[in-house]
C-alpha cells in the first residue's frame, strides 16, 4: 500500500508527469472538434476577405460585404457561441475545465521567434513590392506558403499544449501543398488560391464535423449525482 | 541540502499526501478550474468519494468550491487556491528532499 502511494506521489509530483497531466487534460477538452471547426471558419473567411475584394464585380462587392458584416459578428458573437454550444453538448459529456494561459519560457519563446520572423517575411515583402521587384500577383501566388508557415506557428502551440506529434502534419502539409499551388503554373493564380483556401477549409471543417460526431457518440451525457437529485 | 536540515524529521502535508487528495490536487494545480464530472472521470473516483475529499481540500483552504446553476442543474465547479497551489508546490519540494536522503 505504502509502495502504491509512493509510485503515485513520484509519477503525479515530477515536473515532466505533470506536463503529461496537463497535456492530457487538454487532450480531452480538444476532442471535439471545435477547435478544428474555428479554424476551417477563420480559414475560409481569411480568404474570402483578403483575397476575394481584389477581384471586384457587383456580385462579388455585396457577397464581400455580407463576409465582412459576417465576419464583424463572428469576431463578436464567436465565443460566446462555442460557449454556449459547448454546455450544451460538450460539458455534460466530458465535465467542464479551464486550461490555464500558456506561459511558460519555452512557449514564450518559441512564439516570440515565429513573430520575429512573421514580421521580417512581412517587412522584406512590402519591401520587394515597393522596389518594383516583383508583382502583386506574384504576392497573391505565394501567399499559400506564407500561410502554410503560418500554420506551423499554429501546429508547434497545438503540440507543445497536447503532445501530440500528429498536429505537426497539418503544418508541414499546409506549407507543402502551399508550395505546390505556387509552382503550378498550369493553372491561374485564382484557381491556385481557391484551391488551395476553399480545399483546406473544407477538408478542416469535415475533419471538425467528424471529430464532434465521433465525439458525441463515443460520450454519453452523464447525469451527475447532483443534476440526478435536483431532477427527484 | 543543507547540513542543518539532515536529521530533521521531514513534514509532508498530511492533507495532500493520500492518493485521492493528491490526484485531485495534481489535476487541479495543471488546469485553472474543474468541475466534478470533469475530476471523476480524470481521477477514477466515485462522487461520493470526490466529494468527502473535496470537502476536506476545502477546509483546508486549498480550494474554492463553486456552485451555480446551468440549465437548472446544480453545478459544482472547483479552483485551487493561491494557498493551495503553495501547499502544492511545498509537497513537492518535501518529497525531493526525501529522495534526496534516500540518495545519500
Amino acid at each position: 500500500m505504502y509502495c502504491k502511494v509512493l509510485c503515485t506521489v513520484i509519477t503525479m509530483t515530477n515536473e515532466t508527469s505533470l506536463e503529461t497531466v496537463e497535456q492530457e487534460s487538454v487532450q480531452e477538452l480538444t476532442q471535439d472538434g471545435f477547435i478544428e471547426l474555428n479554424f476551417g471558419v477563420l480559414l475560409l473567411l481569411f480568404f474570402n476577405i483578403i483575397y476575394k475584394p481584389s477581384a471586384p464585380s457587383i456580385f462579388e462587392a455585396w457577397f464581400n460585404l455580407a463576409l465582412v458584416i459576417f465576419c464583424m459578428f463572428y469576431i463578436i458573437f464567436a465565443f460566446s457561441f462555442y460557449r454556449g454550444f459547448k454546455k450544451k453538448y460538450v460539458y455534460p459529456r466530458i465535465g467542464y475545465a479551464k486550461l490555464r494561459e500558456v506561459h511558460s519560457s519555452k512557449a514564450i519563446l518559441g512564439t516570440i521567434v515565429i513573430f520575429i520572423l512573421s514580421v521580417t517575411e512581412e517587412i522584406t515583402l512590402i519591401y520587394i513590392i515597393s522596389i518594383d521587384v516583383v508583382t502583386m500577383d506574384w504576392v497573391y501566388r505565394w501567399i499559400p506558403v506564407f500561410f502554410g508557415l503560418t500554420a506551423c506557428t499554429f501546429s508547434f502551440l497545438l503540440k507543445y499544449r497536447t503532445g501530440q506529434n500528429r498536429y505537426y502534419l497539418l503544418g508541414v502539409l499546409m506549407t507543402i501543398t502551399g508550395l505546390t499551388a505556387a509552382l503550378a503554373d498550369f493553372i491561374s493564380t485564382d484557381m491556385a488560391l481557391t484551391i488551395y483556401f476553399d480545399g483546406w477549409s473544407i477538408a478542416i471543417l469535415v475533419l471538425g464535423v467528424i471529430k464532434f460526431l465521433l465525439f458525441i457518440r463515443k460520450y454519453p451525457i452523464t447525469n451527475t449525482p447532483e443534476a440526478a437529485d435536483c431532477e427527484q | 541540502m543543507n547540513s542543518e536540515d539532515v536529521g530533521r524529521p521531514i513534514q509532508l502535508d498530511k492533507t495532500i499526501h493520500e492518493q485521492a487528495r493528491l490526484q485531485i490536487m495534481t489535476q487541479l494545480y495543471v488546469i485553472e478550474e474543474a468541475d466534478f464530472l470533469f475530476l471523476m472521470r480524470k481521477t477514477g473516483l466515485t462522487w461520493g468519494n470526490l466529494s468527502s475529499h473535496m470537502s476536506k481540500l476545502e477546509e483546508a483552504g486549498y480550494i474554492e468550491v463553486r456552485k451555480e446553476f446551468q440549465e437548472k442543474k446544480p453545478h459544482t465547479i472547483l479552483k485551487i487556491t493561491e494557498s493551495g497551489r503553495n501547499a502544492f508546490q511545498e509537497y513537492r519540494k518535501m518529497l525531493d528532499k526525501v529522495f534526496e536522503r534516500l540518495q545519500e
